[in-house]
């Protein structure tokens, strides 16, 4: 009887590390946001269910992660292009009313027009990719080759402007009430090309759970990401 | 089978030599560091973004280390770029350096996590840096955005003289951002009697927060307890520091430390070894540095919330809370 018990024991034991396994999914989330990925992933996570989130605040660290854990789903900024081999664009986020993402151009004083752009200017801008990547997204929105200044955070872009370390930067427009909110430098802006997805989710399965906690991280958290449309 | 493991064996050396050309047409990067836990961030943000192009090599040292230790490894590695973190490193690699024939080109160095960099770097040829001290506009505006623009008008600082450079650069980037800073420079003789009066009077200038600097002559233990504390036991006035221990709820000192992103820290230099290669090894503006861009931020929770009423509305910017 005592060994039927055990092995009812370790039974029910297997049953919840399968169980587990089967049903748990983990969604790795990376978007350059003006909000804290502490804050969203606390917040995320209480609505998340089963579903665990990690939040990561930097591109690199996202990348080192993701390529390790092959998690059943990544939320990142941008393009198919991105996402990590045996993964598949399962769903996409744009601007409510299915418009592509749109960039403009922020300097201090002065607003500046691509075409006046010299070869000695830089431009910053959040390295949500690779150098290389980000040379061609900066190259491809101010329609010329520019020395570029990679941050890892979008507000690290301001101390690019404070310390005239670039002469202008390189936002989602949506993100432009942040910066106007945080200094009281005369920013201005330049309106740029409208390109790309605001987001994409990946799978490397189904993750039918993770492709709803992201539609409702954009729910909860209606900052972090800005207004978006989902798309399938 | 014979012929199969041939073919194998011929496989593995083919891989190995590819191997081998791969690692050779990288550049190399020599690292020199005292060990520890923030180091060991700034190098993984530096290795991510250069491992592609670069072969890093990682060289801990500590106090012991010798110039002639340097060189032999200079002369090991024979690297393109040399990152010094902090400032033995910085210190033992100017003694190397200055063994160097006169006329010899000059290996570009970027150096960071260096107290007070621009001059720990001074002498040094083809060098640049990234400072380690949080600039005060950086920090002021990051509390604004906490405290809101009407109650974060004036920062008063008392210093000593030895940072008085950092301080008035600061002011003219403060001013941009309607910031206004209320100083005193302190005379290294006869401190302990004289910061009293010295907060008292950035006060009376109308300062609505104060900024600490990460200075041992006027931040230890024996002033937090005689003057310190008791001065923001009886002034309600924010205070920012540069170190997560002084704003620990349980001293009821700091409410707001802003400390450097060490792995963004590492990024930052990266893009500057980026530059000077993209320089011919040649560093644009030698002596020149540049401060931290990104940056760490830690409430007192129970000091802003309790004293300054801050709700949990206006925490959103703060990357850690203390309780």
């Amino acid at each position: 009887m005592n060994v039927l018990n055990r092995g009812l024991r370790v039974g029910a034991c297997l049953l919840t590390i399968v169980t587990s396994q089967t049903f748990a999914e983990n969604l790795y989330v990376y978007y350059p946001s003006t909000q804290k990925s502490n804050v969203v992933q606390q917040k995320i996570q209480g609505a998340a269910g089963d579903v665990t989130v990690t939040v990561f605040g930097k591109y690199s660290d996202f990348a080192m992660k993701a390529t390790a854990d092959k998690p059943d789903a990544v939320l990142v900024k941008g393009e198919k292009t991105q996402v990590l081999p045996g993964y598949t664009v399962a769903q996409t986020a744009l601007r409510s009313g299915g418009t592509p993402e749109k960039y403009v151009l922020l300097s201090v004083d002065k607003a500046l027009v691509p075409g006046e752009l010299t070869a000695a200017m830089t431009i910053g801008v959040v390295d949500y990719n690779s150098r290389e990547v980000m040379q061609g997204f900066v190259s491809a929105m101010i329609g010329k080759t520019a020395k570029i200044k990679n941050v890892t955070k979008v507000e690290d872009l301001l101390p690019l402007l404070t310390f005239q370390m670039a002469q202008g930067v390189i936002i989602a427009e949506s993100d432009l009430a942040f910066f106007k909110s945080k200094s009281t430098q005369n920013l201005v802006t330049t309106p740029l090309k409208s390109f790309g997805n605001v987001a994409i989710v990946a799978t490397k399965g189904a993750a039918g759970k993770s492709l709803q906690v992201a539609k409702k991280l954009t729910e909860i958290m209606p900052g972090f990401m800005g207004s978006v449309q989902w798309k399938n | 089978m014979e012929k199969l493991n041939r073919n194998f064996v011929r496989m593995v050396f083919v891989l190995i030599l590819a191997s081998i050309t791969i690692a050779a047409a990288k550049h190399k990067l020599l690292i020199i560091r005292t060990a520890g836990e923030n180091f060991e961030e700034s190098r993984n943000g530096l290795s991510y973004e250069l491992e592609a192009d670069f072969e890093i090599i990682d060289f801990t040292i500590d106090k012991t280390f010798s110039p002639e230790q340097i060189g032999a490894k200079m002369t090991e590695v024979n690297p393109q770029v040399v990152v010094l973190m902090n400032n033995t490193s910085v210190s033992l690699y100017k003694k190397y350096q200055a063994t160097l024939p006169n006329e010899s080109l000059k290996i570009p160095t970027v150096s960071l996590m260096a107290i007070l960099v621009n001059e720990a770097i001074e002498g040094l040829e083809n060098a640049t840096g990234i400072g380690y001290e949080i600039p005060i506009v950086t920090s002021s505006v990051n509390l604004r955005s906490i405290f809101g623009a009407e109650k974060i008008k004036k920062i008063g600082i008392v210093h000593r003289a030895s940072f008085s450079e950092f301080v008035e650069t600061n002011r003219k980037f403060c001013k941009n951002e309607n910031i206004e800073l209320a100083t005193l420079v302190l005379e290294n003789e006869g401190i302990d009697g004289k910061l009293q009066g010295a907060l008292e009077s950035v006060i009376k200038q109308g300062a609505n927060a104060l900024w600490v600097p990460g200075d041992n002559k006027l931040v230890n233990k024996e002033l937090l307890t005689s003057v310190w504390i008791p001065f923001i036991q009886k002034n309600k006035v924010p205070i920012i520091v540069g170190v997560k221990n002084l704003v620990d709820p349980k001293f009821s000192f700091g409410t707001y430390a802003v400390l450097p992103d060490h792995s963004a820290l590492g990024s930052q230099a990266a893009s500057m070894v980026n530059d000077i290669m993209n320089n011919s090894w040649v560093v644009e503006e030698n002596g020149a540095t540049q401060p931290p861009l990104s940056v760490y931020t830690i409430l007192n929770l129970p000091v802003a919330r309790d004293k300054f009423g801050i709700t949990t509305e206006q925490l959103d910017g703060v990357d850690q809370l203390l309780e």
